[in-house]
């Protein structure tokens, strides 16, 4: 079986070489890639200089999901059984690996999301941020008929049909993770969520402030929106 | 419309198409937006000539005055323009999203072959072209 752990990256030159680390010893039977998104500092360098494969953007994308069109186009040319991603930033304990990849290869689901609120346990992110996930999960939950908790994990898997599906599919105007879990749900994979336990960052801030994180469940409530609109006419 | 507003807007239609028709003749345009302009033009030629005519389509469609219709007709113009322009600015940011993918793979694979290689210097990478 081929695996492949995909770090999504953004000037993470202080915690890239841990999380790498972290990936060798928890989990050796994964292939690493470090998805790039024009870092301006060091990331690529620490990358290399580790002997992990780095696909660096040319031109920065804006928000992450430029970076997951190029790991599912990576993961799909290379024929991979199941694509893992995960943040480079020391937030996803690679020790879940295994858990979020069994359901995807023994084929229970086509997604599986790795939940940091299923158990409660760990690293919860900041009040506001989970107010806005608590209320977007409701109305996605409405959307997809399935009780969705942690939408915006960005630790997850993927199947290798459904990274097939994606590669193909993906457009930008699937704008954020609850319009690619609709575009999943709407190809009839199936999606599943497992507890994981996630970490404060190691170093620096998210990009998510209060502001943005308010702004972003607005906006993603809109692409919700469109996708209804889309699905009903 | 008097003759002499008449022969002011006719002016003024001939020097914009004549403007318009010269920067899409000399810069490559799509045959789509080509069309669409020439006939921006000859529609905005058409109001001082056929005046009599929006004058008929104005009464016949209860428009208080053939400069309603006008404006109408400009109005919808722009609006299905600033769709067709939306619809292809998103289908290009789509295109440049995959190019900026396939890039960055086909960029790291070249990099895997030239340390396989073991050959050196190594080719500028496509970040360090564009910063």
């Amino acid at each position: 079986m081929k695996k492949l752990a995909a770090v999504i990256a953004y000037n993470e030159e202080e915690s890239i070489g841990a999380v790498i680390d972290e990936l060798r010893e928890k989990a050796p039977d994964f292939d690493i890639v470090v998805i790039d998104n024009a870092s301006t500092d060091m990331t690529v360098e620490v990358c290399r200089s580790k002997g992990v494969r780095c696909i660096s953007h040319a031109v920065n994308t804006g928000s992450s999901f430029g970076t997951v069109q190029t790991y599912l186009q990576y993961g799909a040319a290379k024929n991979y059984d199941v694509v893992c991603q995960l943040d480079a930033d020391g937030q996803h304990d690679p020790s879940y690996l295994a858990a979020l990849a069994a359901p995807v290869l023994s084929g229970q689901a086509g997604l599986v999301i790795g939940s940091r609120f299923i158990e409660k346990v760990g690293f919860q992110s900041s009040l506001l941020r989970r107010v806005c996930i608590t209320l977007y999960s409701f109305l996605l939950t409405k959307l997809l008929d399935q009780k969705i908790s942690d939408f915006t994990s960005g630790f997850k898997a993927y199947g290798k049909d459904l990274v097939q599906s994606l590669a193909r599919n993906y457009r930008r105007e699937f704008y954020d993770n609850a319009q690619i879990l609709a575009l999943v749900h709407a190809a009839k994979f199936r999606i599943l969520e497992v507890p994981v336990q996630m970490r404060p960052r190691l170093h620096g801030t998210s990009e998510f402030s209060a502001t943005r994180s308010v702004i972003f469940m607005l906006k993603a409530s809109l692409s919700v929106f469109c996708y209804l609109i889309r699905r009903t006419c | 419309m008097t003759l002499y507003l008449s022969a002011v807007l006719l002016l003024g239609a001939l020097v914009f198409s004549f403007v318009s028709y010269k920067i899409i003749q000399s810069n490559v345009v799509h045959p789509i937006f080509f069309s669409i302009w020439i006939a921006f033009c000859l529609f905005i030629i058409s109001i001082p000539l056929l005046s009599f005519l929006y004058k008929w389509l104005a009464t016949l469609s209860g428009m208080e005055s053939a400069t309603n219709l006008i404006w109408v007709i400009v109005l919808a113009y722009i609006l299905f323009y600033m769709a067709y322009i939306t619809v292809f600015a998103v289908n290009m940011y789509n295109k440049i999203q995959v190019l900026i993918s396939r890039l960055a793979i086909v960029e790291s694979e070249l990099h895997a072959l030239r340390l396989e290689q073991g050959s050196s210097p190594a080719a500028p990478d496509a970040r360090e072209l564009t910063h």
